[in-house]
């Protein structure tokens, strides 16, 4: 009976990897748009196979019946890790704000598509969240939940959703291919049932750790992982990397990037890892380095992850609630195992019931008149809603 | 010629109060002028139990209070991440628990160390190493990018000193086996200064920051290239330190070890300050107090081992 039980188990095994390795031979898989300064008029096109596939290329063209554009992509393989797999990416350039362009493989009769971000001053809304990297099931849940909101934001006539703003821990061990492949498994997901893909606007987590992160996203072989995204006329997200030096460039960077955007900017937004106001951790580099600059210069909104909770705090300046103050919000929710808000720290006491222990995104919405967050649990149920408005 | 007598009489008088101390250890090239005495100086004895209580005392506020550390992801963490997957209220239960019992270590050791509490306080030294290997916390992620494989075994050398502290005053303070604890004080301070000193050489971020952040605090504009290049300079010293202590016995090795776990230690109350920093600092006061416990061996039987030249030397004379 139990060699019986070791022999089925064994041919399901082989099945399994044979059945695996098939997959990634034969289809490009892993289609996604990954976006980082300029996503009105430009997108990173990426996708992975398991050979070298040196002639790899995509055809693209605006959504509906004109002719397909190929371009060929810039290849690698995924270094180090397991299985041997290969990544491929084209950057899209000269694109036109708003507007849907369709993607695909050569010749392939299946096309995905996106949407560039506004050169308007339109509303329009994002999804953010941050540590993706465990509770799979979870992850799947999200990103399915993610794909229904883009297609019903659209249906419904609101501002649309454009792209996922993820704040990092986007898997366990940042030098596992393995878990790589797994998440951009998991993230097609994202991609609706009318083939709508979500642009990804990734920030570097403490367990993204590794070369691997900057393949995935086509960063350059020693990017830092700081960038300025105008995602409209008025808005702009600045993503932040705090596994690298927060006191030295990076700062400086800050500074000269607050200065140059704040004025064009109605809303001025950040996104990093380890949070400056944490509900469960300690203060990061975020706190002592940046913090003053995002104060100096009236930062609107900060996105923070790492702490596995929900959390918002009060308007906060110079170590005081301050209705002048930037409200900071997080700490990641799109699949880890979730914790206890230490609702005790003064920065939560007034926010208490603002605060939580469950898997969740933040939707928000860019306006005129208002930005306004709310925040989104497992399932759909709104836990949190509020407004800012526009600085004086 | 009575003058002389008297110094020679006194010199036998304090070599022979010394001599109860002396054992007969040789190895490396300065063991040929250094007789190693049986016990550490009273005062290093001191400083080391301080410092370990400290390490207690530090550790127990961070497993208590700041809640986050690689012990409790190990713990709370599902199994397929690496965790035994107790879940939140479960792993903070018992970090508390350890938190209590590392506080009331620290007492027993300021008042009276023995061998069983000091060998606990090793254990849960040991076991925040083996958490930081299995969570792949504990190293930098700069080092991920040069060698995945080896990183995660980083914590078992930057830890060494913490762990081999309680051992070390343990088996220092009973008077027998000197070869032992002289061997794993120096295996640990070396191993813990490799283990920094390569984190120095890839420009930790971490570290990267403490110096531009003291740098900015004191009213230096110290930028970032100037501070990685400073990180290279330290990492390479902390090497060949590493190497000097374990293959020889200078005291001033030992000396500028001891001086810079201190300095290295203080770096985050200074950086943090004293409400986020004092654990930081006070769980790394091992990183002074080992090395200053080999420089006040060392230099105390070596100051025997003068003595006993001398009052040899001086029979000889008086022979001849």
């Amino acid at each position: 009976m139990h060699d019986r039980v070791h022999w089925r188990s064994t041919i399901v095994a082989i099945l399994l990897v044979v059945l695996n390795q098939a997959t990634l031979a034969e289809v490009p898989l892993h289609l996604r748009v990954t976006w980082l300064t300029d996503p009105a008029h430009e997108a990173t096109i990426s996708w992975t196979t398991n050979d070298p596939a040196e002639s790899a290329a995509i055809e693209f063209r605006q959504r509906g019946d004109g002719p397909w554009v190929a371009i060929a992509a810039d290849n690698g393989k995924f270094t180090p890790g397991e299985p041997d797999a290969w990544f491929h990416h084209v950057v899209l350039t000269g694109l036109e704000p708003s507007t849907e362009y369709e993607v695909r493989q050569p010749n392939d009769s299946e096309s995905r598509w996106f949407r560039t971000a506004p050169g308007d001053d339109v509303p329009f809304a994002i999804l953010s969240g941050g540590d993706s990297r465990s509770g799979i099931n979870e992850r799947q849940e999200m990103n399915r939940m993610m794909s229904r909101l883009v297609k019903e934001q659209a249906a419904a006539g609101r501002p649309p959703v454009i792209a996922l703003a993820h704040g990092g821990d986007f898997i366990v061990n940042g030098t596992r291919l393995d878990q790589w492949l797994q998440w951009l498994d998991d993230h097609t997901i994202t991609t609706t049932s009318e083939g709508q893909l979500l642009p990804v606007i990734p920030t570097r987590g403490n367990h993204d750790m590794g070369p691997l992160f900057n393949q995935v996203w086509n960063f350059p072989k020693d990017d830092e992982n700081y960038f300025v995204t105008t995602l409209s006329p008025a808005v702009r997200l600045i993503t932040l990397n705090t596994e690298t030096s927060t006191a030295g460039d990076q700062r400086d960077w800050l500074a000269r990037q607050l200065s140059d955007v704040r004025a064009p900017s109605r809303w001025l937004v950040a996104q990093y890892h380890k949070p400056a106001f944490p509900a469960v951790k300690i203060p990061s580099g975020a706190y002592t380095n940046w913090v003053p600059l995002f104060e100096q210069f009236n930062l609107d909104l900060s996105i923070e992850s790492d702490g596995h909770v929900i959390k918002r705090t009060p308007p906060i300046r110079d170590n005081k609630i301050d209705p002048t103050g930037i409200v900071y919000i997080g700490e990641g929710g799109l699949g880890v195992g979730q914790r206890k808000p230490q609702t005790s720290r003064w920065y939560l006491q007034p926010t208490a019931d603002k605060c939580g222990a469950a898997h969740h995104l933040h939707f928000i919405t860019f306006g005129a008149e208002r930005l306004n967050v709310k925040v989104i649990k497992l399932g759909g149920e709104v836990f949190d809603d509020f407004d800012l408005k526009p600085r004086e | 010629m009575p003058r002389q007598l008297a110094s020679i009489l006194i010199c036998a008088a304090r070599f022979r109060r010394h001599n109860r101390y002396l054992t007969h250890d040789t190895e490396g090239d300065d063991n040929r002028t250094m007789t190693l005495s049986e016990r550490p100086p009273a005062i290093a004895l001191h400083w080391l139990r301080f410092a370990v209580a400290a390490q207690c005392f530090g550790n127990a506020w961070a497993l208590a209070w700041v809640v986050t550390s690689p012990l409790m992801s190990l713990l709370w963490e599902p199994a397929d991440v690496g965790g035994l997957g107790l879940g939140e209220e479960t792993a903070l239960v018992i970090c508390r628990w350890l938190a209590a019992l590392l506080l009331l270590s620290g007492v027993v050791v300021l008042v009276r160390p023995g061998p069983i509490v000091l060998a606990l306080i090793a254990s849960v030294q040991l076991l925040f190493a083996v958490a930081m290997c299995q969570m792949g916390a504990g190293y930098p992620a700069e080092l991920a990018n040069l060698v995945p494989g080896i990183a995660p075994w980083l914590p078992f050398e930057t830890q060494a000193m913490r762990i081999a502290a309680p051992l070390v005053l343990w088996l220092a303070s009973s008077g027998r086996y000197t070869r032992v604890v002289e061997l794993l004080a120096r295996w640990a301070v070396a191993l813990t200064f490799v283990g920094h000193g390569i984190e120095a050489l890839v420009h930790f971020h971490e570290f990267c920051d403490m110096l531009l952040i003291a740098a900015r605090k004191w009213g230096f504009d110290l930028r970032q290239s100037a501070a990685e290049h400073a990180l290279t300079v330290i990492g390479i010293i902390d090497v060949a330190l590493a190497v000097l202590i374990v293959a020889t016995r200078r005291p001033w090795v030992a000396g500028y070890m001891a001086f810079w776990g201190l300095v290295t230690a203080v770096s985050r109350v200074v950086v943090k300050g004293t409400f986020y920093g004092w654990d930081g600092t006070a769980t790394r006061l091992v990183h002074f107090a080992l090395p200053l416990l080999l420089f006040l061996w060392w230099q105390s039987s070596k100051r025997v081992e003068s003595t006993r030249e001398t009052i040899e030397s001086s029979s000889e004379l008086t022979h001849a």
